[in-house]
């Protein structure tokens, strides 16, 4: 039975002795690769909650993230054995999370339209101030951040939430360094656009 | 629209990114919209630390993947399970090269034969190096997830992107494979594994797919990122695949007859230009596409540029160098240039060949000697008992038989030999008189021909040192004869004939400048070697034979029919051979004629002419079949001047002792020769200028004796020393070998 096999422990050289939980993320990553016992859980504990941070700041919703979580994992345990370099375990676990969050914004089809309308309403009332008069501060953020374009919220949150730097947004979003800060500009000039609207 | 940021803008995006550092001034910089961006960032630093992950989220998460994972298929549960090792070794960056060359040399070894080990194994050793060698320094060290796209809409046309590259790599390692598989079909050294090399073909082909996806999907990255929204780019990137695919499917389905419908022919040369034009810009804008975007591009430089040129190379030049081959050649010589002397040609062949036809079975050597010459190696007593006795009655090494075997030789040879004189006896010895001149000819046994000329050499050297000179004399006719019967037929034969009569002609000076040699003799001597020379023109007939044969197989392969080909191997080599257009093979019969044709100034003349710049070298493309089926002309011209040169110096040598005998002394010139021992002076053969203005031999007295010269720098083509020495004092002897 395969369950039976993925729990085996394999006792390879170097890796007897230290529990999971002690070892360095890098050393994780060898012990996944291996398929040894506890590794799988011990990368999850280690690295649970800056990915859960990440997806919630893209999707804005406890369950999806959580969704998009599992899903993550179970990427990375499929595909750990493409990670060649196990010190860049973090923006490649990155770009998975992010990979299964837009997944799962695209299984939500009907709901983004629904977005997108609900967008075009709030562009008509920003020009009567109706919005403005009825949000708080901390609203007003929410609801402009909400109504930005996926690809803008995933920029500012890879910056803001994950707080990865620019060289890490590019190999986690998989374009050019000169793209990343033309892209997270372009994101943030476009919420505070919809920011002055929704104030106005 | 690409939407135009404010510069201004993002240097105040930079700003916020770098705020810590920058400090209070920068804030207030920033005022407003950065106060703002910062509320939002605290906003989503706050919003993303309040709610958390329930309890053993962890736990429940490792248990639900190993759920997952025992619900998955078998094979698919298998191949999660060895993946990492697979990917940690024989599919690594170091690993996946080796791999490669290893399955190769693997699957050469155990299944095709040592050849293949050698040819396969020395190719793949050399990309295993150089490929193992580049992956470890420049391959980036992580392979990424495929590419994460922005949007909804963009992500179905962006997987499409992939659909042709794909495709044209799969389709370019299945006509690999199919090559590969049917290389037994196709050579005669393959012939005997071409089971196993089907097998081959198929392992090659998933191998080489497998590589060439693993090679090529960066650059398709970076192809797919910066052709993105952008129709003329895609439009293009897409086209070459196209183009690649319809060439491959070309080569893998079916032939395309350009020959019924020869479209292009009507456009004279743009087309060629045009594709050429095309070529060029598909390897730059190849290039250019990938450029900066290409997968780590800044990191691997060297490993990015190999990869822009290799993909440029693939999707733009090969399949347009590929096209570009059957206009340029369906363009080519349209028509036989040189007119009269084919003309000529045909006259001269059909006259020939009637001649052959004419020949009675029972006047014809052949029919007896046939199953000997032509017998396969080791499968003829009597040609192994022919063939064995040469290097020891005639060496042509230092190495020395023992006398006994020796003796054992001689004695089967002249076992023999009375089925090679009544072969003789016959007026004729012809190969071709009962086979049309065609492609399938066969030559003669060369090693067996060489030999019964070095033993019957042999025999007339130990004879004429017995003192029978008469007994020598019959072996030396024997020789000539027979090597002037054999060399009769195309090049080949006449190759054969040449170097049978250089060795034939070894023991002549012995006989000349023997005493017990007699007047009557030297004369009998003097008309075999008349007899036996070859005529001027010689050269210039078997050539028209040998055109004519390989135009006649030319010929045949534009009419469907490689009976030549596939009679070794069946109908799978039709099959592969129809594949090319019928209009190649009448082009390339045309270029050879044309090539061939433009010499025959040069073998009637016998020196060297201008005649051949009537055919522009550009008439015949590089790569054309036309160019590897031409001999060494020029090589061959010149050991058949050579072999007439010996024969005309050893009848002057002969000419001269008959002078001697009569008066005491040799000449002070040679025309003192002609017309009574010699019927004229004859002219050197191997002097470089034209047949009418060719010098003589140099003559020169020395003392009683003489030496008698043939000086030209046409050795040099053949290896010779010049100039070469006949005469008492002469040593010509090493022509022969």
């Amino acid at each position: 039975m395969f369950s039976a096999t993925l729990i085996m422990t394999q006792n390879l050289p170097g890796s007897t002795g230290a529990p999971a939980r002690a070892c360095s993320l890098e050393e994780l990553v060898v012990r996944l690769q291996k398929r040894q016992e506890g590794a799988l859980e011990a990368l999850i504990e280690r690295t649970e909650k800056a990915c859960y941070r990440l997806a919630y700041s893209i999707l804005g919703d406890p369950e999806l993230s959580r969704d998009a979580l599992q899903e993550a994992y179970f990427l990375v345990y499929q595909r750990i054995g493409q990670l060649r370099e196990p010190a860049a375990v973090k923006s490649w676990l990155y770009r998975i999370v992010n990979h299964c969050c837009h997944d799962i914004h695209r299984r939500r089809g009907k709901e983004q339209q629904t977005d997108f309308a609900e967008r075009e309403d709030l562009q008509a009332m920003h020009a009567s101030g109706d919005l403005a008069e009825e949000l708080g501060d901390q609203d007003r953020i929410r609801a402009t951040f909400a109504r930005l374009p996926e690809i803008d919220r995933t920029a500012i949150a890879l910056r803001e939430v994950a707080d990865l730097s620019y060289e890490e947004m590019s190999r986690v979003l998989n374009i050019p360094l000169g793209t990343v800060r033309s892209r997270l500009a372009k994101a943030r000039k476009r919420f505070i656009d919809i920011y002055k609207g929704v104030s106005r | 629209m690409t939407e135009q940021l404010d510069p201004q803008f993002q240097i105040f995006s930079e700003m916020l990114d770098n705020e810590e550092a920058l400090g209070e001034s920068a804030l207030s910089v920033m005022g407003k919209d950065g106060a703002v961006l910062l509320g939002l960032r605290q906003h989503l630093r706050d919003e993303a630390a309040a709610p958390s992950l329930p309890q053993g989220f962890a736990r429940s998460t490792a248990a639900a993947i190993e759920q997952r994972l025992v619900a998955l298929p078998t094979v698919v549960k298998g191949l999660v399970r060895l993946e990492p090792a697979l990917r940690s070794g024989p599919l690594s960056r170091n690993g996946l090269p080796w791999t490669f060359a290893g399955t190769l040399l693997g699957l050469s070894a155990a299944a095709i034969s040592w050849k293949a080990v050698v040819l396969f194994g020395t190719l793949t050793l050399v990309f295993g190096v150089s490929a193992g060698a580049l992956f470890r320094r420049y391959l980036p060290h992580h392979l990424e997830l495929p590419e994460v796209w922005h949007d909804e809409a963009s992500t179905r046309l962006a997987r499409l992107f992939y659909a042709l590259p794909v495709a044209s790599i799969l389709i370019t390692s299945l006509v690999g494979g199919l090559a590969l598989a049917r290389l037994g079909e196709i050579s005669l050294s393959f012939q005997s594994n071409s089971t196993n090399l089907k097998v081959a073909g198929a392992a090659g082909t998933l191998i080489v797919a497998a590589w060439l996806l693993n090679a090529f999907w960066p650059v398709w990255r970076a192809y797919e990122e910066a052709t993105r929204g952008r129709t003329l780019r895609t439009m293009m990137v897409q086209g070459l695949h196209a183009l690649w695919i319809w060439v491959m499917s070309f080569l893998l389905l079916d032939s395309f007859d350009l020959h019924s419908g020869p479209v292009f022919l009507k456009f004279g040369w743009w087309p060629e230009w045009l594709l050429l034009g095309l070529t060029g810009l598909a390897v730059v804008a190849t290039w250019r596409l990938s450029g900066r975007r290409a997968h780590g591009a800044r990191r691997y430089p060297l490993t990015t540029a190999f990869r822009r040129l290799l993909a440029g190379l693939m999707i733009g030049a090969v399949p347009m160098v590929l096209t570009f081959m059957v206009f340029y050649q369906a363009s080519l010589t349209r028509e036989i240039i040189v007119g009269p002397q084919y003309e000529e040609m045909r006259h001269y062949v059909e006259q020939w060949q009637a001649g052959q036809k004419a020949i009675r079975p029972e006047d014809n050597g052949m029919t007896e000697l046939e199953p000997i010459l032509y017998a396969k190696k080791g499968s003829n007593e009597s040609a192994a008992r022919l063939g064995g006795a040469g290097d020891l009655l005639l060496p042509l090494s230092e190495r020395r038989a023992s006398p006994e075997a020796m003796e054992k030789s001689r004695r089967e040879f002249l076992r023999e030999l009375p089925r090679v004189e009544q072969a003789l006896a016959k007026p004729h010895l012809s190969y071709h008189a009962t086979r049309e001149l065609s492609s399938e000819t066969l030559v003669p046994n060369f090693i067996l021909c060489r030999s019964i000329a070095q033993a019957l050499a042999g025999l007339t050297r130990e004879s004429q040192q017995q003192g029978d000179t008469a007994q020598a004399l019959h072996y030396l006719s024997l020789n000539l004869r027979w090597a002037a019967r054999i060399r009769e037929g195309v090049l080949m034969d006449r190759m054969v004939g040449i170097a049978m009569e250089r060795i034939a002609l070894h023991p002549v000076e012995t006989m000349v400048f023997d005493s017990k040699t007699s007047t009557s003799q030297l004369r009998e001597l003097l008309s075999l070697l008349d007899e036996t020379a070859p005529a001027p023109l010689d050269f210039r007939n078997t050539m028209f034979l040998e055109t004519s044969m390989l135009d006649r197989g030319l010929q045949q392969m534009a009419n469907g029919d490689f009976r030549l080909v596939t009679s070794q191997s069946g109908d799978a080599g039709t099959r592969l051979l129809a594949l090319i257009p019928k209009s190649y093979w009448q082009s390339e019969r045309r270029a050879l004629l044309n090539l061939q044709l433009s010499q025959t100034a040069n073998w009637t003349e016998l020196g060297p002419t201008n005649m051949s710049e009537l055919v522009n070298a550009l008439e015949v493309m590089p790569w054309s079949l036309s160019q590897s089926l031409l001999p060494n002309l020029t090589r061959a011209e010149s050991q058949f001047m050579l072999s007439l040169s010996m024969f005309h110096a050893l009848r002057l040598e002969v000419a001269l002792e008959l002078y001697k005998r009569e008066h005491g002394e040799y000449p002070e010139a040679l025309k003192a020769l002609a017309p009574d021992y010699i019927k004229e002076v004859p002219v050197d053969p191997m002097h470089p200028n034209l047949w009418k203005h060719k010098g003589g031999f140099q003559y020169l007295r020395a003392g009683e004796g003489y030496r008698l010269l043939s000086d030209s720098p046409l050795y040099e083509t053949i290896m010779l020393k010049t100039p070469q020495s006949y005469g008492p004092d002469g040593d010509y002897s090493s022509i022969g070998q």
